[in-house]
């Protein structure tokens, strides 16, 4: 199991989940440039991070590698069985998180400083799905099944970065669930690394 | 099962695949009025489709709507068998199509009337994405290993959707792709539904 990693970039959660599950791992740390060239080119088409190699080859996409990893390493209980409503709802959180909570931020990231009309949409689309998570978390500590699972590891990731742009005031669930996610030691170790 | 569709929206893919799955389902179509209503936004609160009731629950989101389908009809081999490398990526190639194929189509959808050069980026990163995927068919059949999968349904009407935009001209391997998932039974079944 080795990992490719550029830390502040979307293998920052997958890094994460590998402190979560907490057995060994390998780490390759590249440069932001070196994602671009030809070694890396022949592990993800499009030069991106993460990719993983799972021991019979390479796998890309954060998301997906989270819950590929998470599944195969049942014993850290970060995902529910497969078949059940609850594996079910983990699936629609991460897809639900990945687009329609990151398109917004990604917007604002990209064009905060030359595009008002173009920030403005995307906050207004960050903040009508964050409401939904908002209101889902009332009387809840975690968003599935009573447990943390790679349901909050990667909506509290997305909803993170949305809350270093400026993006998350007036949610008072989320603040108090961001901080309760955030001190968990695996986090925390992953961000020392 | 129940499943609420409306026609021409991201809820055919998940009628397709209940349809290769044979598996008896009910279906009621919304129209764009009736999902933004009182109704619908208790299945969904951003009043999307699709959403299913399972039986188990109300569940949104048509990528995870089709790999629980999935996973419910495992016998049906339509997904890897649980912490396989297969079945890795069929996780990688269902969010590849979420993140990396269909915003560049909906981009083009939405603005190509209205703002030329913002319709134009969004043709530059759907076939930026396209590049990995036709390289990918050149020596596959199918998107995981040798048999239809849920990753083809899914990557399937991704790029349905870029053809329905017209954005694979340059793309031989995927039109062909795309013929050839079209020609599927259960894919005619679910378009002549909706």
């Amino acid at each position: 199991m080795r990992l490719y990693h550029v830390p502040g970039t979307r293998s920052s959660r997958v890094h994460w989940l590998l402190e979560e599950i907490g057995k060994p791992y390998d780490l390759t740390v590249m440069t932001r440039d070196e994602r671009h060239e030809p070694p890396h080119l022949a592990r993800h088409p499009l030069g991106r991070v993460p990719v993983v190699h799972d021991g019979e080859g390479y796998v890309f996409e954060s998301a997906g590698l989270c819950l590929h990893l998470a599944e195969s390493n049942p014993e850290a209980g970060l995902l529910p069985a497969a078949g059940t409503h609850d594996r079910a709802l983990v699936y629609q959180w991460v897809f639900y998180a990945m687009l329609e909570m990151e398109p917004g931020i990604v917007e604002k990231y990209i064009y905060g400083e030359t595009d008002a009309a173009r920030t403005a949409a995307g906050v207004e689309s960050y903040r009508k799905a964050v409401q939904v998570i908002e209101d889902e978390l009332a009387g809840k500590d975690y968003l599935v099944g009573g447990t943390f699972s790679v349901a909050d590891l990667i909506v509290a990731g997305v909803a993170g970065f949305g809350g270093f742009l400026g993006m998350n005031d007036g949610f008072p669930n989320l603040a108090a669930y961001l901080e309760r996610i955030n001190a968990r030691p695996a986090l925390l170790r992953a961000n020392a690394a | 099962m129940r499943l609420y569709h409306s026609v021409g929206s991201r809820s055919t893919r998940v009628l397709w695949l209940l349809e290769e799955l044979g598996a008896p389902f009910d279906t009621t179509v919304l129209t764009l009025e009736e999902r933004r209503g009182a109704e619908h936004v208790t299945r969904h609160p951003l009043g999307r489709v699709p959403v299913v009731d399972t039986g188990s629950g109300l569940l949104f989101e048509s990528g995870a709507i089709c790999l629980q389908l999935a996973d419910l009809h495992a016998q049906a081999g339509l997904i890897g068998p649980l912490g396989s490398h297969e079945r890795g990526l069929a996780y990688q190639w269902a969010f590849y199509n979420a993140t990396e194929i269909e915003p560049g189509v909906v981009e083009v959808y939405r603005f190509r009337e209205t703002e030329p050069t913002r319709a134009d980026a969004g043709r530059e990163r759907f076939a930026a994405a396209a590049v990995a995927i036709e390289r990918h068919l050149a020596g596959n059949e199918w998107m995981v290993g040798n048999a239809f999968s849920v990753a083809d349904v899914l990557v399937g009407d991704g790029m349905r959707l870029g053809a329905w935009m017209e954005l694979l001209g340059d793309f031989p391997g995927i039109q062909a792709y795309v013929a050839r998932l079209q020609a599927r039974p259960a894919f005619q079944r679910a378009t002549a539904i909706a």
